[in-house]
């Protein structure tokens, strides 16, 4: 049982105007095999938040703590975090070009379980792994994300997802950008994650539409930097249909 | 007496108050640099082991050459020896001058070797010239490697020659002890349907200077000129590349990659492709990529295209210089990889394939091995 608890968190990041307040004071807590759902229109930051809690190195905590299971997450540089059990899987994933995907894949594992796999297990692992995603084998011998269409970059961070088995994922948006079978077969894969591997599941997403594939335990909503409103399925039900402007509103008054 | 013939060439006509560029056989025609010249402009001249002053040798190169049946290679006084060699710059007009022994390589007629043919040189203390000839016969094909290694200061040249119809997998490796300086001009002179394809490679060393200078001697010929090189703290490696297209149809891809790491590594890259009135359907592109590894690093990249013609196939260049990632390292340690690893991992990701064109698994494996211990040094 794993617990990711965000408390009061305040970020900042360094613009060409100065320095900008984008979280707000977030609290959150993520669960082990449960699946909360942040929604927030764009701009909310959202994105900012799941950066943050994994430690990219554009953004500044100025006040609040992450804490997995009580160790201070802040403390610890970006690989600890992975090593720790978080994962992130993003947006916009990078190209690194001359890097193949089993030789990345490999490097991640071998990082992550503190020795390397034996070849031949290892091997068998990935193929069955990038078979369940619906990827084929050749891709393990492309460059990470180069070329890959938007579709293929989401189903390589689920398939790092599966295998990484994470005690915390967060998912930024891993829905935008795919269409309905996309969509469909990298929900399968979240859903294989929480079931198979218990992992505790931040969705971050702008629409409601992932949510038909993947339920979620609990819906926030995320308005300018912070969580204004959560509750259950029902709430993704009432943003489907009347958008943020409500929530929008409410801050505004605040 | 040198048979060389008194010669003298004009490369580009200037259209500005600086001199013409020219290739000579005469020492005479080049003015003893004093760093204002544009082709002296980023040499530490004062570390240059005074290769452009007067120094003359201390002692004689030392060859040693292994080749297959059917590629012979003989060690011939300067008087036996017949060169078209012009020199474009002091130095290289110097070691022209001064050198007592040329190697002499030549691959059989229609011979075709996977073989390796392995020169190296290994240097000694004090100064030394030295002079290679390379001659590829008609529609052979062969693979020849000259090494530089050990400490000293010399002026090395080169011709390779590719007659009608040859096919010439050329790699030159600069991996010197950490006081050597060492300058380099190589001549490609490539004839009908023939084909170099050239790969150098720069790793150790205080200076390397290299020249290579790529010109036809019939239509429908091709030159590849490759380079890998990674600077460290305090190393100057220059390359100054000239391709001289002065046939039709002819084809030429230059392409380098380089990185340099730490105080005062400084890496300059200079890319002059010539299409001549002439040279009507010729296909060229030129291309230099360099990663600055920290804030001490320094690369200099000019890319020069200039076109007398109206009727190239195609014509094109490029210079990219960078710094390492923080988005692909950010990416990479979000796997659990460290900082370390990951820089490495982007650092050989970026001089990935550079060799792939050269199939010859032994030496792939040779100068990834080098490769990479190299940049596993630049990440510590």
């Amino acid at each position: 049982m794993s617990e990711l608890v965000i408390k009061g968190l305040h970020v900042t990041v360094e613009t060409d105007d100065g320095v900008k307040e984008i979280l707000r004071g977030v609290d959150l807590t993520i669960t082990s095999g449960q699946t909360h759902a942040i929604m927030g229109p764009n701009g909310s930051g959202k994105s900012t938040l799941a950066y943050a809690v994994a430690g990219h190195p554009k953004y500044t905590i100025s006040s609040g703590s992450v804490t997995l299971d009580g160790e201070d997450v802040l403390e610890m540089s970006v690989d600890e975090r992975a090593k720790a059990g978080l994962f992130l899987a993003m947006q916009y994933p990078v190209e690194i070009p001359g890097v193949s995907v089993s030789n990345f894949l490999r490097s991640s594992i071998t990082a992550l379980r503190g020795e390397a796999p034996k070849l031949r297990e290892w091997i068998k692992e990935m193929n069955e792994a990038m078979k369940e995603i619906g990827m084929d084998q050749a891709f393990s011998e492309r460059n990470v994300n180069e070329g890959f269409s938007g579709g293929e970059k989401k189903r390589h961070e689920i398939l790092q997802l599966e295998l990484m088995k994470p005690k915390i994922a967060i998912l930024d948006e891993t829905d935008s950008g795919l269409d309905v079978d996309a969509l469909r077969i990298v929900s399968e894969g979240i859903n294989r994650t929480v079931a198979k591997n218990n992992t505790g599941v931040l969705l971050i997403t702008h629409y409601t539409r992932i949510l038909r594939y993947v339920k979620p335990d609990k819906v926030s909503v995320f308005v300018d930097g912070k969580v204004v409103a959560t509750g259950g399925q029902e709430l993704a039900e009432e943003l489907e249909a009347n958008g943020y402007v409500k929530f929008s509103k409410a801050t505004a008054g605040a | 007496m040198s048979t060389a013939i008194q010669e003298k060439e004009i490369l580009f006509k200037s259209t500005d108050a600086r001199p013409d560029r020219i290739a000579s056989s005469n020492p005479s025609d080049f003015a003893v640099p004093n760093g204002r010249e544009e082709e002296w402009r980023y040499t530490p001249l004062k570390r240059l082991g005074k290769l452009h002053e007067e120094v003359t040798a201390d002692q004689e190169i030392n060859y040693e050459v292994v080749a297959p049946a059917g590629i012979t290679y003989t060690v011939v006084d300067r008087k036996d020896v017949t060169t078209k060699f012009l020199a474009t710059d002091r130095v290289s007009s110097r070691t022209e001058s001064l050198w007592n022994k040329a190697l002499v390589i030549e691959v059989t007629k229609e011979l075709e070797t996977k073989d390796l043919t392995w020169v190296k040189i290994n240097l000694k203390n004090g100064v030394q010239y030295g002079h290679i000839i390379i001659k590829a016969k008609s529609h052979s094909k062969a693979t020849i490697i000259l090494e530089h290694v050990g400490e000293g200061i010399a002026g090395v040249n080169c011709e390779i020659i590719a007659e009608d119809g040859s096919n010439i997998d050329f790699i030159t490796v600069f991996d010197l002890e950490r006081k050597s300086v060492i300058a380099s001009e190589h001549q490609f002179v490539i004839s009908k349907n023939a084909n170099i394809r050239s790969l150098v490679v720069q790793l150790g060393g205080d200076i390397v200077r290299y020249v290579p200078r790529a010109k036809f001697s019939g239509n429908h010929a091709s030159v590849e000129l490759l380079g890998v090189f990674l600077a460290t703290r305090g190393q100057f490696f220059e390359n100054r590349v000239f391709v001289d297209h002065n046939m039709k149809d002819c084809k030429s891809n230059v392409l380098y990659r380089g990185g340099a790491h730490g105080e005062g590594s400084h890496t300059v890259w200079v890319g002059d492709v010539l299409i001549r009135k002439i040279a009507t359907g010729t296909n060229t592109y030129e291309m230099n990529r360099n990663l600055l590894l920290d804030n001490g690093a320094r690369a200099d990249s000019v890319p020069n295209l200039e076109i007398e013609t109206g009727e190239v196939e195609k014509a094109g260049h490029a210079s990219v210089t960078g710094r390492l990632d923080d988005d692909q390292l950010f990416y990479l340690m979000s796997r659990g990889i460290d900082e370390h690893t990951a820089r490495q991992l982007v650092i050989e990701g970026f001089f990935a394939g550079i060799f792939g064109e050269f199939s010859h698994p032994e030496l792939k494996e040779r100068l990834n091995d080098r490769l990479n211990a190299a940049i596993e040094g630049s990440t510590k």
